[in-house]
């Protein structure tokens, strides 16, 4: 159980990256969902303790994370935005030597581990081969074996399926959802289907404040037969903005198609379409706009 | 689109935070260099010469700072994941890489042009002196800028912008810089660059190779200037001639072809490993089904050692068995070979020397040290910035593993691999001692390696914490740059203190008499710096990561500085406690105070010392002596005298100074200086005595007083014995320190040896250690053991000049006879090597010198080995003359084609029983040049009987050109040789050409005879001959007058030689010579005079050496020889002093 109280940082420059965030995270995959620079990565960072805070807490099962990141650290398994590897380092010795960094200090145990991680990430046949020549999918996959290394309590992997083409995508969540049933996976995205398909918590955080958080279904419960749709001519996307609250407009098909929150239908050709997750998501983002 | 790009790359250079910290570096480095003063003391700081000569050693530095700009130039896309961006616009790779190139050339010049601004903001700061200051131009600065700077710069950006972009790697770089440094030691090697403190004056042939090969100009430039007096350093611009213009052209087009090289080779699109490729070529890995995985426990058990050892396996990995490092390490195994062996073979006047441990060490000890600083600047930004610039931090910093596991798992690798470039030094060491069959001294070679790594090591440390604790890489290397430069300089800008200055300690000497001496005091300070580097490295620690700083706890800090407390404790203990700490400031004040207060005394008559009975008790064993008994003091003046100022060196303690004659005896402690007041005045000619009783205590481990030593001793008599009256050997020397402190001229016009004209008989018993044998003047009258003191009681049968040494070793010994002389000599087992030929020199030198001036005045001659730390070849006093462990035993004078200096420097040495100890000058001008002048010829005169004419020759072209580069440091109107006042310049190399060519003038015969009467007349007590007196004895000759008593210089030149064989078959040689003889900046003097031409076979062998008339002007000489010369010269025997050898010979 992660429970992260009133959190804020602002950075030297200026930027406040967090503003007074509290999340409670049990086990399970939690999605972290927002727009890019809503201080998705400061948060990860923060509870991976890249970073420090300028206030609150952090607790993970009841010890004091700030206090003593080492302790966090042990039990702590991240997969960064962007990362890069020493070159010309085969995957397996790569493996090894960040295992003993977390801590395996057993061979044996780290032979089995790293082994098992390389099958269970598929790439055990190319093992050998230096992880600075791997394909984005690969990396991504070689991103999270060193991540579950050491059987970690908490997974945090940060913006994981950026980059990765619909198969690779796929198998990645696969992965995702099948280690989440045992421990803390906190997965930060800004794609809003990433969440809908694995998460059963989560949070939007947008300008480094939590907007909402819940269980996905209930959230978009809360929207249930108020969304409508209508199809309508780009130029005219404007005007609907200004007089009705436009979750999202999206090209379909070559025409413009809004999604509009209301309790009435606002308009003669809207039609009453069953919300989604993505409309929670423009829902609150729009609300932490206003 | 060209200017586009260049504007673009200015403008991305400029704004950097590095390229900011460039320019102040640069101002920074040009405002020490000539805020220090820098450059020699006799000219201007703002010298042209200066000038040069500082641009240059910056624009060695430069290549430091061009990383940032040229190194990053390209291979900046890729670090950023710009490459596919920039390299899919419309820019054509001309332009795109001229473009990036010149602009970050002219960043990189912008910044170094900074030094002169520094430079000339020192120029105007109020402590520079007056007199070392000329008029400023901005001429001289921009000079050195265009033709020294530009080209330095423009090759050293060529070459890092090259190879960075073609291999696009910024370690290849550096490591191409580092070759671009091993280049330049090795022509300053070669050219035995002032640069290169360590090398040997003398020998020149290979001068103008070095002087093209020099990317840097450093050599071409000392070339150039090599016999430029300091008028000429003062007012001359560099000129654009000769090898320095080669030079210059050579790299610029060696800069040139680098760019056209990287035109060609320079892939314009993103370069993948072929690895890479084949993975884009094999989807099918990306595909398929997952395989099941196999089901595993794991538990956390933290163990940091595994993490650290796994950590150093990749730096190891990732640096040491990286291609650049093992190039380098090759390059740098072939630069200290060639090092190495070219110092063996060409010591001093081109002899060979054995291969000890010290002698390889010190050749290759100041290159290792300065590879190593450079591998520390370079390498430590590379391994602190790694992962961050790999982007792989944020992997490894959630992992638990401690902070300690990265910093000491980077410093290791640094570590690793100075101790890789310093094995390989030791290991090329002990493999030359194997070639040259010399055994292999692995214990000392190992303590050399020891001594120069240790400092690097602590140094690494420092690199470390300053890059972790820096916001930039490159601004970090600045940084850790100019740390490395105060600790190697930090004495310059007032960091005097042991405890101050980072990793250093005393010098180390080496013998192979005693060991190492001054390792204790090096220990001990290391054992502090290591302290103190190891809080330092608890602070890189701490900081590593970003975020939470991580706990160190209390018990390392607080255990490393009881360590820096302890150990500073004792250093402190050392340096103030068992002595009076004092700053080389402090000495100098104390020296000016005392000659304020004592100068007056140097006016009135004191008492000379007319015997000495005295007992000498050494102690090897902790380097401890007492010296005690009685001096005989009569009044030689024709006053009386009423008070005697008796002085004791001030190391002295637990003195007591007794006169029975005194009425009182007032100590001054300040000085050490006992004025006895006498109950009666001392009448001229009446005699007295004092008692003394001195003991020099054990001055812990960093004494200076290196006398008395483990195995080794020598002693001074100056240094042990109390003295009578003023001493001038306190003043300062320093003409420049004199005119700051407005003391006005020194009253110590020559050597202290010279100066004192006492003639003692000498009673002395020196003790020493049981398996010790204890030398000392005078005839052996008893050996004895007593309190397990081993005695030797030595009294002399006439009077000896009062300069002295007493010393013991555990000597062996090898007697022979010579006419009734007991010739002896003492020498450390092992070095014997040389014992038959020193006995043979010496046997020669008695029977010919003994014939020729008058017969050798004491029943023995002893030769006595001393240790290597001391700074003479030899030391010759009355019957004993000691030679040096390195430059006397251990010279190998086994090659047969080279100059015998183990016959000269004997035959020297035996010759000043003649010259110093049977005729004794009176203090006064010209009283060196009658000791070493004459020592000199008598020296030749040797050298010529033994290995004929031809070596004479070889012997005066290194004084012809000891002379013309020794008269460049005069810091005052260099005087004629009769007139001169110890400047060894001119009584040693000046003196032997001009005595050798007056024999040439007179004939050997008159000269000897003339030398022969001036000893029968002035030789013995009171003699105290003048120049004058010597000059009178010589024949009067116009030349001899002009020599002597005035300074002039030649200039032969043959123009031109052709020879053609005649009908009869021998060889009809035409040739024109241009003669002129001038004073220093004077007009022409007329000349008429004979001088030599020869003409010399292909063998060297002389075909015809005969003397023709020459006058001012062009001279037309045409002479026949009976067989075909290969070569002609004027003047081949150096009987002139001539401003340019090189043009005075001709081959056919």
């Amino acid at each position: 159980m992660l429970s992260i109280d009133h959190l804020s940082k602002t950075y030297p420059n200026g930027v406040r990256a967090l503003h007074d965030v509290t999340l409670q995270i049990g086990k399970g995959l939690f999605g972290l969902l927002g727009p890019n620079g809503a201080g998705k990565s400061s948060l990860m960072r923060t509870i991976a303790t890249l970073q420090e805070p300028d206030e609150g807490s952090i607790v993970f099962n009841g010890r004091d994370v700030l206090g003593d990141p080492r302790g966090l650290r042990k039990q702590l398994g991240y997969l960064p935005q962007d990362f890069g590897v020493y070159p010309r380092i085969p995957a397996i010795d790569l493996l090894d030597h960040l295992a003993v960094l977390k801590g395996v200090s057993d061979k044996q145990q780290r032979r089995a581990q790293v082994e098992s991680l390389l099958q269970l990430t598929n790439l055990y046949d190319v093992r050998k081969r230096a992880v600075s020549t791997f394909s984005g999918g690969m990396k991504q996959r070689f991103g999270i074996a060193q991540a579950l290394l050491g059987d970690p309590a908490l997974i945090i992997v940060d913006e994981p399926t950026a980059g990765l083409d619909p198969e690779e995508r796929n198998r990645f969540h696969d992965l995702l959802s099948e280690i989440g049933e045992n421990v803390v996976v906190i997965l930060s995205t800004h794609i809003v289907d990433d969440v809908s398909d694995l998460c059963t918590h989560m949070a939007v955080l947008a300008n480094g404040r939590v907007l909402v958080q819940g269980k996905p279904s209930e959230l978009i419960a809360q929207l249930e037969s108020r969304v409508w749709r209508k199809t309508v001519r780009k130029d005219a996307v404007a005007r609907y903005r200004e007089s009705h609250t436009v979750l999202s407009s999206r090209l379909f098909a070559g025409e413009t198609r809004i999604h509009v929150l209301a309790d009435e239908r606002p308009e003669e050709g809207f039609e009453r379409v069953a919300s989604g997750l993505e409309d929670v998501y423009f829902s609150v983002l729009a609300r932490g706009r206003a | 689109m060209i200017g586009e790009i260049i504007r673009f790359e200015w403008r991305y250079h400029t704004r950097q935070i590095s390229f900011v910290a460039a320019v102040l570096l640069f101002a920074l480095f040009g405002f020490v260099l000539t805020a220090t003063g820098f450059g020699p003391d006799n000219i201007h700081i703002n010298s042209p010469y200066s000038i040069a000569e500082s641009i240059g050693i910056l624009s060695l530095l430069s290549v430091f700072a061009l990383a940032n700009f040229c190194a990053n130039a390209v291979v900046r896309d890729r670090e950023y994941q710009m490459e596919e961006i920039v390299f899919t616009t419309s820019v054509e790779k001309l332009h795109f890489l001229l473009g990036r190139f010149t602009g970050s050339f002219l960043a990189a010049f912008t910044a170094f042009s900074f030094s002169i601004v520094g430079m000339l903001i020192a120029r105007f700061m109020p402590w520079q002196e007056p007199d070392r200051l000329g008029a400023t131009s901005l001429v001289p600065y921009l000079w050195a800028l265009l033709v020294i700077a530009l080209p330095n710069v423009l090759f050293a950006a060529v070459l890092l912008f090259s190879v960075s972009t073609i291999t696009r790697s910024v370690l290849a770089s550096y490591a191409a810089s580092v070759v671009l440094y091993v280049l330049y030691f090795l022509a300053s090697s070669l050219t035995n660059s002032p640069l290169m403190a360590a090398s040997a004056p003398g020998a020149n042939e290979w001068a103008w190779i070095a002087a093209i090969l020099d990317p840097f100009a450093l050599s071409a430039f000392f070339e150039q200037t090599q016999h430029w007096t300091a008028v000429e350093r003062n007012a001359r611009l560099l000129s654009l001639s000769g090898n320095f213009l080669l030079n210059r052209v050579v790299w610029i087009g060696a800069s040139l072809a680098g760019l056209a090289v990287v035109y060609r080779l320079f892939a314009f699109r993103v370069i993948k490993s072929s690895t890479q490729r084949r993975a884009v070529l094999q989807p099918a890995s990306t595909g398929g089904g997952r395989a099941e995985a196999t089901p595993y426990v794991v538990t956390i058990n933290e163990n940091a050692v595994q993490a650290y050892l796994s950590a150093t396996k990749f730096e190891v990995r990732a640096f040491l068995l990286s291609a650049p490092f093992i190039a380098l390490v090759l390059l740098w195994a072939g630069l200290a070979a060639t090092e190495v062996l070219s110092d063996l073979t060409a010591g001093e006047v081109g002899t060979a020397i054995y291969p000890m441990a010290g002698r390889i060490f010190r050749s290759i000890g100041t290159p290792l040290g300065l590879l190593g600083a450079i591998l520390i600047v370079y390498y430590s930004a590379e391994m602190v910035w790694r992962e961050r610039s790999l982007q792989m931090s944020h992997l490894l910093h959630a992992s638990p593993a401690r902070n300690a596991v990265f910093v000491l798992s980077k410093w290791t690798a640094l570590t690793a691999m100075i101790g890789v470039i310093t094995a390989a030094g030791i290991g090329l060491g002990m493999g030359v001692q194997l070639m040259r069959g010399y055994p292999v001294d692995t214990g000392a070679m190992l303590a050399y390696g020891w001594f120069c790594a240790a400092p690097l090591v602590l140094y690494a440390i420092v690199a470390i914490v300053l890059q972790t604790l820096s916001p930039h890489k490159y601004v970090g290397m600045m940084i850790v740059l100019v740390a490395l430069i105060i600790g190697q300089r930090g004495g310059d800008l007032g960091l005097d203190h042991p405890l101050v200055r980072f990793a250093s300690s005393s010098e180390i000497a080496h013998s192979d008499l005693y060991g190492f001496r001054g390792a204790t005091y090096f220990h001990w300070s290391t054992a502090y710096w290591s302290a103190i580097a190891g809080l330092l490295l608890l602070l890189a620690i701490r900081k590593w990561r970003p975020g939470a700083k991580e706990r160190i706890g209390r018990a390392l800090p607080a255990m490393l500085t009881a360590v820096l407390i302890a150990t500073g404790a004792v250093i402190v203990y050392n340096t103030h406690i068992l002595q009076a700490y004092t700053t080389s400031a402090a000495r100098e004040d104390w020296r000016e105070s005392y000659e304020k207060k004592y100068r007056p005394f140097s006016a009135r008559p004191q008492p000379r010392i007319a015997a000495i009975r005295a007992t000498v008790d050494l102690r090897p064993e902790d380097g401890s002596y007492r010296v005690h008994g009685d001096y005989v003091l009569v009044n030689e003046s024709t006053q009386p005298i009423k008070e005697v100022l008796i002085a004791v060196r001030r190391e002295a303690t637990a003195v007591s100074i007794a006169m029975p004659s005194a009425r009182r005896i007032d100590r001054d402690e300040t000085y050490n200086q006992y004025l006895a007041t006498l109950d009666a005045p001392l009448q001229p000619g009446a005699r007295t005595t004092v008692r003394f009783d001195l003991r020099y205590p054990n001055r812990g481990f960093v004494d200076e007083d290196d006398s008395v030593v483990e195995n080794g001793t020598y002693l001074m008599s100056f240094r042990a014995f109390p003295s009578i009256g003023y001493r001038w050997t306190y003043e300062i020397e320093d003409p420049r320190e004199r005119r700051l402190r407005g003391l006005g001229t020194s009253s110590a016009p020559d050597q202290p040896e010279i100066a004192a004209t006492e003639w003692v008989d000498l009673d002395v018993t020196v003790s020493t250690s049981p398996d010790q044998i204890a030398i000392a003047p005078g005839a052996l009258l008893r050996e004895w053991q007593h309190d397990g003191r081993r005695h030797f009681r030595y009294k002399t049968d006439e009077p000896i000049v009062n300069i002295f040494s007493i010393a013991s070793a555990r000597y062996a010994v090898k007697r022979e006879t010579h006419d009734g002389v007991a010739l002896e000599l003492y020498y450390h087992p092992g070095h014997g090597a040389n014992a038959d030929r020193i006995l043979r020199a010496s046997k020669d030198t008695l029977a010919h010198l003994g014939e020729a001036f008058g017969p050798y005045p004491h029943p023995h001659l002893r030769i006595v080995e001393v240790p290597a730390h001391w700074q003479f070849g030899g030391f010759a006093t009355g019957g004993v003359i000691f030679l040096h462990e390195a430059r006397g035993f251990m010279i190998d004078a086994r090659d047969p084609r080279r100059l015998d200096l183990v016959y000269r420097r004997t035959a020297h040495e035996v010759a000043h029983q003649w010259w110093g100890h049977r005729v004794m000058p009176g203090r006064g001008p010209g009283a060196t040049t009658i000791v070493e002048s004459l020592t000199k010829y008598s020296e030749l005169l040797m050298l010529e009987r033994a290995y004929g004419r031809d070596v004479v020759r070889e012997s005066l072209t290194h004084e012809h050109n000891r002379y013309l580069t020794g008269r460049t440091g005069e810091t005052d109107v260099e005087p004629p040789l009769a007139r001169g006042r110890g400047q060894s310049y001119l009584y040693y190399p000046k003196g032997a050409i001009v005595m050798y060519a007056i024999k040439d003038l007179i004939g050997e015969k008159v000269l000897n005879d003339a030398l022969r009467t001036f000893v029968r007349e002035y030789g013995g007590p009171h003699g105290d001959p003048k120049m004058a007196d010597l000059l009178q004895k010589l024949p009067r000759h116009p030349l001899i007058e002009e020599w002597m008593n005035d300074v002039v210089l030649y200039d032969l030149k043959l123009e031109s030689a052709n020879a053609r064989k005649l009908p009869d078959g021998r060889y009809e040689v035409k040739m024109r010579i241009n003669a002129t003889k001038q004073r220093e900046a004077g007009p022409k003097i007329p000349m008429r005079e004979s001088i030599d031409i020869g003409m010399f076979s292909q063998k060297n062998a002389p075909l015809y050496v005969a003397k023709h008339p020459l006058h001012d002007g062009v001279n037309d000489v045409t002479v026949i020889v009976a067989k075909e010369p290969a070569f002609a010269a004027v003047d081949p025997y150096v009987t002139r002093i001539d401003r340019n050898r090189f043009d005075n010979g001709k081959s056919f």
